[in-house]
């Protein structure tokens, strides 16, 4: 599982290379629909390789309920230290 | 005489004849068309093989042919008692959850006609979705319509004063009505329109597609013969029954055979696509259709750490979207150590038109590919083969035979170059036309809809395709459809919403369709001119009209391009050029406002 602290870039990262968006354009208020392709299915691949990437597992209820870039990296950093 | 006290809404007179001794029903040979004879056969035969099994929300469920069978009786009754009568129409708006299937079956038991429409997503706003089927509820008329609470207020508004018996599942009085002792009412005639399949659309009137009871029991033995589907096959599912593949292939076609359904929430599908791969290998499913992009999102999703085993599987039929020769190779590689291999993937062509199934590859061998000269193609339709690496070259995939009596015939392109009334040879494309066995009988109430759709008693497809050795290629459409994630959308759809959100000047949007190697799909791209400079208000305009065309028609489009006012290429008749506006996107050329 990487640092918490990573869990921000990492996102941001990821979202980029799927999406081929500059990670410049990135930030906590973007929304799926601010993307271009990120439809539900697309959320799902998205899901899985931030799964591998970040090597923690992301429950459904995380998947489901970020409605922003910023929620996302919350739930996530939450999770995290939980320990998932 | 009071409306039974689950009826929610413009509740209707019950009508005594409903409740009459039925007339004599005779037992004709032709009975075997009825799709509730063949389940009452099994119920009889096979009482405790299982029909269906169902899982959802974390549970899962069984009901062996006897248990659908008193299900079906029970929903005959409910329907019965709300009052509807042979030929009336009953809708469905359900998540995923058995009485779908029961409810369904309870109506055609009575003759009445069931069609099952999709329900809003939690992304959309159900008064919003609701009202747009305001005109389909005046045209068709629907005497139950069966959901749950959230939409019963929002679909009351939308049917305008319609008597219409609002029927909630989840009531008390009808989640646990109980089956009726005895008197079970007739069943429906083969003649009869056993159900609708209602188009996608908004602005336009959707097409209602009837089929009747003969019409489904052809498709039905063509299509098993064409895969020797018996009722030792178990369907592997998680397509919605909206969805003619959901409803025929992984419903009706397994009911009519005896066969077995392993059915999967859509919504749970898509955020977990290996779970389709644990329902095979635990139920040791046979056959699964899958639209191409399917077969992508489970491959991009594949859990690295885990081996499934698919050796029951005879077949991943690949059907109800452009389907590419990439997908098959690469599902085959991918998907090896798992257990498939080349021979399991098959090709089927279908349409609601035709029941479902037109054409389907053979099964047992891997599909055929063709790589044919794709300048020659687009030049002049013609159909010249060509090395598979071909600099030139396009591959198609086969989707097979013609299957029962359907004939098949290609339409000459209008160039002179085929007498107009011959048949074009061979290895022309052109577009497809279809007649015989199973094709329906018309568009439910729209004479100009169903005389539009055929040319000397052959039906037109809008799908553009040509014959090699006997099998079907299809190789584009005449129809400006975008096919996404196995779901047909009408560019000009598209382009009323664009159009309608506030800035985007009025009629000044143009949407069409790109391919996705990723996503194995098609995506939508909308450009629309507006007056707005700033960037921030171009990506408010952005969001505004995604979330528009998500709202009304359940799509997420891929890209809103905000372009200048004139920016937008016409034709010389002053209309906007899809495909010219879309050769321009593609080669970098749009004018970005």
């Amino acid at each position: 599982m990487v640092p918490k602290e990573d869990i921000p870039a990492i996102v941001r990262a990821v979202i980029g290379e799927m999406f081929s968006v500059d990670t410049a354009r990135i930030d906590r208020a973007t929304t799926a629909t601010d993307i271009d392709g990120w439809d539900s299915l697309a959320h799902t691949v998205l899901m899985v390789r931030l799964e591998r990437r970040l090597g923690m597992p992301i429950s459904e209820r995380i998947a489901a309920k970020a409605s922003s870039v910023g929620e996302l990296i919350d739930l996530l950093s939450m999770e995290s230290a939980t320990g998932g | 005489m009071h409306a039974p006290s689950w009826l929610s809404g413009n509740p209707i007179t019950l009508n005594s004849r409903a409740w009459r001794k039925p007339k004599e029903h005779p037992e004709t040979s032709e009975t075997s068309c009825n799709l509730l004879a063949r389940l009452r056969d099994h119920a009889a035969h096979s009482k405790l093989k299982p029909f269906l099994v169902i899982s959802g929300g974390g549970l899962i469920r069984q009901y062996s042919y006897g248990d659908a069978w008193l299900e079906a009786r029970r929903w005959a009754q409910i329907l019965r008692q709300a009052g509807v009568l042979r030929g009336d129409r009953v809708f469905i708006a359900l998540k995923h959850r058995q009485e779908i299937y029961f409810c369904f079956l309870g109506a055609m038991w009575l003759g009445a006609v069931p069609t099952i429409i999709p329900f809003p997503t939690p992304k959309q706003d159900p008064a919003i979705y609701w009202a747009e089927y305001t005109t389909m509820f005046a045209h068709v008329e629907p005497r139950a319509f069966v959901t749950y609470a959230d939409n019963i207020a929002p679909v009351r508004a939308a049917l305008a004063g319609q008597p219409c018996a609002l029927i909630d599942v989840d009531v008390p009085a009808v989640a646990y009505a109980e089956t009726p002792p005895d008197g079970d009412p007739p069943l429906a005639e083969t003649g009869d329109i056993a159900l609708l399949q209602f188009s996608s659309g908004t602005t336009g009137l959707r097409k209602g597609v009837m089929l009747s009871h003969r019409q489904i029991a052809r498709h039905m033995e063509a299509y098993t013969r064409a895969i020797t589907f018996e009722a030792r096959d178990t369907v592997a599912s998680w397509l919605p029954l909206y969805h003619d593949m959901g409803l025929v292939a992984c419903f009706l076609m397994p009911l009519h055979a005896g066969a077995t359904v392993i059915s999967l929430d859509a919504f749970e599908w898509v955020a977990r696509p290996w779970t389709l791969l644990e329902a095979i290998e635990t139920y040791r499913a046979s056959v699964t259709w899958l639209p191409n992009f399917a077969f992508h999102h489970i491959m991009r999703t594949l859990p690295e750490e885990r081996t499934f085993k698919l050796g029951s599987m005879r077949a991943f039929i690949n059907c109800s979207e452009p389907c590419k020769p990439d997908t098959v190779e690469q599902f085959a590689a991918t998907m090896r150590a798992h257990g498939v291999s080349r021979e399991q993937m098959q090709v089927c062509y279908g349409m609601a038109e035709t029941v479902f199934a037109v054409s389907q590859t053979p099964l047992g061998a891997a599909p055929r590919i063709l790589t044919v000269d794709r300048q020659l193609l687009e030049a002049s339709q013609r159909i010249r083969r060509v090395d598979a690496a071909d600099a030139h070259g396009q591959g198609f995939l086969s989707c097979g035979k013609i299957i029962g009596d359907l004939e098949v015939r290609i339409a000459p392109p209008d160039d002179g170059l085929d007498a107009p009334h011959d048949r074009p040879r061979e290895d022309r494309a052109g577009e497809v036309e279809v007649r015989g066995g199973h094709l329906f009988s018309g568009y439910f109430r729209n004479e100009t809809a169903s005389k539009a759709a055929m040319v000397d008693g052959w039906y037109r497809t809008g799908d553009v395709g040509f014959i090699h050795d006997g099998e079907l290629f299809i190789c584009g459409r005449t129809k400006e459809l975008l096919i996404i994630h196995g779901r047909n959308y009408y560019a000009h759809d598209l382009e009323v919403i664009a159009s309608g959100v506030e800035h985007v000047k009025p009629g000044r949007a143009v949407a069409f369709s790109l391919e996705d190697a990723s996503s194995g799909s098609e995506e939508a791209v909308v450009l629309v001119e507006t007056e707005l400079t700033a960037p921030g208000e171009h990506r408010a305009l952005q969001r505004a009209v995604k979330a528009a065309i998500l709202d009304r028609m359940e799509l997420m489009v891929r890209s809103v391009i905000v372009v200048a006012p004139g920016s937008l290429v016409k034709t010389t008749s002053g209309k906007f050029s899809r495909a010219q506006n879309k050769a321009r996107h593609l080669a970098g050329q749009t004018a970005e406002a």
